[in-house]
C-alpha cells in the first residue's frame, strides 16, 4: 500500500480490437485493506488467459470483482464493448461470464442433474431448451462419469467430479467468457492434465474464451495462450505464453520453476 | 361421550389445529431459509388474514371476494414490510432481524385494534352442511376445510419446489446464495417472493380458522380471531418449523403432532397446559439442538 513507485503506463499492452473483456486501472478493498492494485488485463476472443499467482495474491478477488461479487473502488471493467463495472453477479452472468468459483460452491443436496439444470438459469425458455439438449450432451461426452450419477446428490460425488460438474454448470449458461478459479485444486497429477485438455477442447469447441487463475503454473501454461502474473494484488508480468515456456529467466524470476 | 368418542373428539381438534401450525410453520421456514430472517411478524399474517376477511365481509362483500381481498392485502403487506424494514438492514444479522420484525409485529397488531377493535370475529363457515357425528364425535366441515388446505398447500410446495425450475432455483439460493446470485439468481427479488409467501399462506390460515367459533364447537384453540392472535399463532408455528428441521415436509409433520399431542393434553388434563406444553417442547429442542444459523452468515456482497 505504500510503495508507489510509479506504475509504468505500459498498461493495455494488447491490441483491443477483438477484446471480449477489458479490465481496467482495477483496485478492490476489503474493509481498508487492498486487494488488488490498479490491475489491467485483456482477454480477447477465443483465448485462454491464464493468471497465476500464489496463496494471497489476489487472485479469487480479481475473479469476484468479474463476476460482481465484490464492489470495486475505482477502475472499469468492460466486456463486449459494454461497462459491467458495478453490475450485479445476475446480471453479469447475463451477458456472457459464466464461473467455475473457488471451492466449486455446488448446491450439495441437490442432485447433479438439477445443478446442471440450475446451470441455464440466466437463459431464456428456448435457449434452456437448446442447451439442455445439446450441450448436456456434449457435457456427458467430455465427462461421462456424470452423466452414470445424474440422480446423486452433488455433495457426494469425489471431488475431482464435483469439479466436473461445476465446470458442466457454468457451460451450461452458454456463457461468451468462463472464468476458472483454481480448476486443479485438489486433483491429481493426471486429472490435472485431462481437466486442461479439456479446457483447451472446450474453448476450441464452443468459442469460450477462458480466463484461467491458477497456481498450478506449469499446468496452466501449456494450454494457455497470454499469462499474467499477480502479486500481492499487482500485475508484474504480462506476456505470450509461448515467450514464458521459452524463457527461463522468466520462469526462475517469477514461477519459481 | 364414551371414551372412543372423546379420543376421536380431541384428535379432530388435533389435526384440525395441528393443520394450522404446520402452515405457519411453513410460513416461518421459507422466509428463513431463503433471506436468514426469523420473521416475527409472521403471526400477524395470519391475524390480518381473518381480521381483514371478516373486514371485507362485514363490509358486505361476498365471503370469496373477502378471501381473495385479504389474502391479497395481506401479502402486499408482507411484501411492503421487507421492502421498508427489512431491506434496507445495514448489517444485517439474526438479532437485528428478530427486533425489526417483533417491532412490525407490535405495529401491525395496533392499527388493527385501533381500526377493528379487540372483539374477537367470526365469519360464517365456508360449506355449510350440518356437522358429521363420528362414533359420537362431531367432526364440523370447517375442520376439513382447514385440513383440506393443509393438504393442498403441502402437496403444491412440494410440487413447485420439487419439479419447477423456479421453485428449485429457491431451494438453490436457500443452500448458497452465492452461488445462486451467480447462476443469475436475483436474490433479492427471491426473498421478497418468500415473503409474499409467506404473507400468502400466513393469511390463508388465518382465514380457514375464522369460521370455526360460528358454528358452536369451539374446540380448536385459535378458532376464531382477533387483533391478537398472531403472538401465539408465531409461536406455534416456530416451534413446528424448529422441531420439523425447517423442512416442508418435518414441519407438516411435527404441526400435527403437536396439534394432537394439545388436543389430548387440552382433552384429558386442561385447556391451560396447551400453550405451555408447547413452549416446553421448544426449550427442550432448543436444549440439544441448534438453529443453524451458520449457513446463513455467508453474506453476498462480503
Ligand atoms: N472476505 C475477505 N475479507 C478480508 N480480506 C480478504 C477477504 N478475502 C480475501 N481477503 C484478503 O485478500 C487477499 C487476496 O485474497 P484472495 O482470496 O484473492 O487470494 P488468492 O490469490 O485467491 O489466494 P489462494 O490461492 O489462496 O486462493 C488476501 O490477503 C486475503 O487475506
Ligand atoms: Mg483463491
Amino acid at each position: 500500500m505504500t510503495d508507489s513507485q510509479e506504475s509504468e503506463p505500459k498498461k493495455v499492452a494488447r491490441q483491443s480490437g477483438k477484446s471480449l473483456l477489458v479490465v481496467e486501472d482495477v483496485s478492490a478493498f476489503y474493509g481498508d485493506a487492498q486487494a488488488l492494485k490498479n490491475v489491467c488485463l485483456t482477454v480477447n476472443s477465443n483465448e485462454i488467459v491464464a493468471v497465476l499467482g500464489s496463496n494471497g495474491a489476489g487472485k479469487t478477488t480479481l475473479l469476484k470483482t468479474l463476476t460482481g461479487l465484490l464492489g470495486i473502488r475505482s477502475g472499469k471493467i468492460t466486456f463486449n464493448n459494454e461497462s459491467i463495472t458495478d453490475m450485479p453477479p445476475d446480471k453479469i452472468i447475463r451477458k456472457g461470464v459464466a464461473s467455475v468459483p473457488e471451492g466449486r460452491q455446488l448446491f450439495g443436496t441437490m442432485s447433479v442433474s438439477d445443478n446442471l439444470l440450475l446451470g441455464t438459469y440466466s437463459l431464456t425458455k428456448s435457449e434452456r431448451k437448446d442447451m439442455l439438449e445439446a450441450r448436456s450432451e456434449m457435457i456427458f461426452k467430455l465427462f461421462p462419469v456424470l452423466k452414470s450419477r445424474l440422480q446423486q446428490q452433488s455433495e457426494t460425488l469425489s471431488g475431482g467430479e464435483q469439479q466436473m460438474l461445476a465446470l458442466g454448470r457454468a457451460l451450461m449458461s452458454k456463457p461468451r467468457l468462463l472464468t476458472l478459479d483454481e480448476p486443479s485444486l485438489g486433483l491429481s497429477p493426471l486429472l490435472v492434465k485431462e481437466m486442461m485438455k479439456m479446457l483447451k477442447l472446450i474453448s476450441r469447441e464452443l468459442g469460450v474464451s477462458i480466463l484461467l487463475v491458477e497456481q498450478n503454473a506449469r499446468a496452466a501454461i501449456k494450454i494457455a495462450d497470454y499469462v499474467y502474473v499477480l502479486e500481492r494484488g499487482e500485475i508484474t508480468l504480462r506476456n505470450t505464453a509461448e515467450e514464458v515456456m521459452a524463457s527461463e529467466r522468466i520462469q526462475s524470476a517469477y514461477l519459481g520453476a | 361421550m364414551t371414551l372412543l368418542s372423546q379420543i376421536i373428539q380431541y384428535a379432530i381438534s388435533g389435526i384440525t389445529s395441528g393443520s394450522i401450525y404446520a402452515i405457519v410453520g411453513i410460513c416461518w421456514s421459507t422466509v428463513f431459509l431463503i433471506s436468514g430472517v426469523m420473521n416475527f411478524a409472521t403471526g400477524e399474517f395470519v391475524m390480518l388474514g381473518g381480521m381483514l376477511t371478516w373486514v371485507f365481509f362485514d363490509a358486505g362483500l361476498g365471503l370469496a371476494y373477502a378471501v381473495i381481498l385479504a389474502i391479497t392485502c395481506t401479502v402486499l403487506i408482507a411484501i411492503l414490510l421487507e421492502r421498508i424494514v427489512i431491506r434496507p438492514v445495514r448489517y444485517p444479522t439474526e438479532m437485528t432481524y428478530m427486533l425489526i420484525t417483533i417491532a412490525s409485529a407490535s405495529v401491525i397488531k395496533g392499527i388493527i385494534l385501533i381500526t377493528c377493535g379487540s372483539e374477537t370475529r367470526t365469519v360464517k363457515p365456508f360449506i355449510e352442511i350440518e356437522p358429521i357425528n363420528i362414533l359420537g364425535a362431531t367432526l364440523i366441515p370447517q375442520a376439513i376445510v382447514v385440513t383440506g388446505v393443509l393438504v393442498i398447500v403441502t402437496l403444491g410446495l412440494l410440487w413447485f419446489f420439487n419439479y419447477t425450475l423456479f421453485g428449485k432455483a429457491l431451494r438453490a439460493s436457500s443452500i448458497n446464495q452465492i452461488a445462486a446470485s451467480l447462476i443469475g439468481v436475483d436474490v433479492s427479488k427471491f426473498r421478497l417472493f418468500c415473503f409474499g409467501l409467506a404473507g400468502a399462506l400466513g393469511a390463508l390460515a388465518g382465514i380457514v380458522i375464522t369460521p370455526i367459533a360460528f358454528t358452536g364447537y369451539n374446540i380448536t384453540p385459535i378458532a376464531f380471531t382477533g387483533y391478537n392472535i398472531g403472538l401465539m399463532a408465531a409461536l406455534k408455528g416456530l416451534v413446528v418449523a424448529i422441531v420439523g428441521g425447517w423442512s416442508i415436509g418435518g414441519t407438516v409433520l411435527a404441526g400435527l403432532a403437536l396439534g394432537l399431542v394439545e388436543g389430548f393434553v387440552a382433552g384429558f388434563i386442561s385447556t391451560g397446559w396447551k400453550d405451555a406444553l408447547a413452549l416446553s417442547i421448544m426449550v427442550l429442542f432448543l436444549i440439544f439442538q441448534t438453529i443453524d444459523f451458520s449457513r446463513r452468515r455467508r453474506k453476498i456482497f462480503p
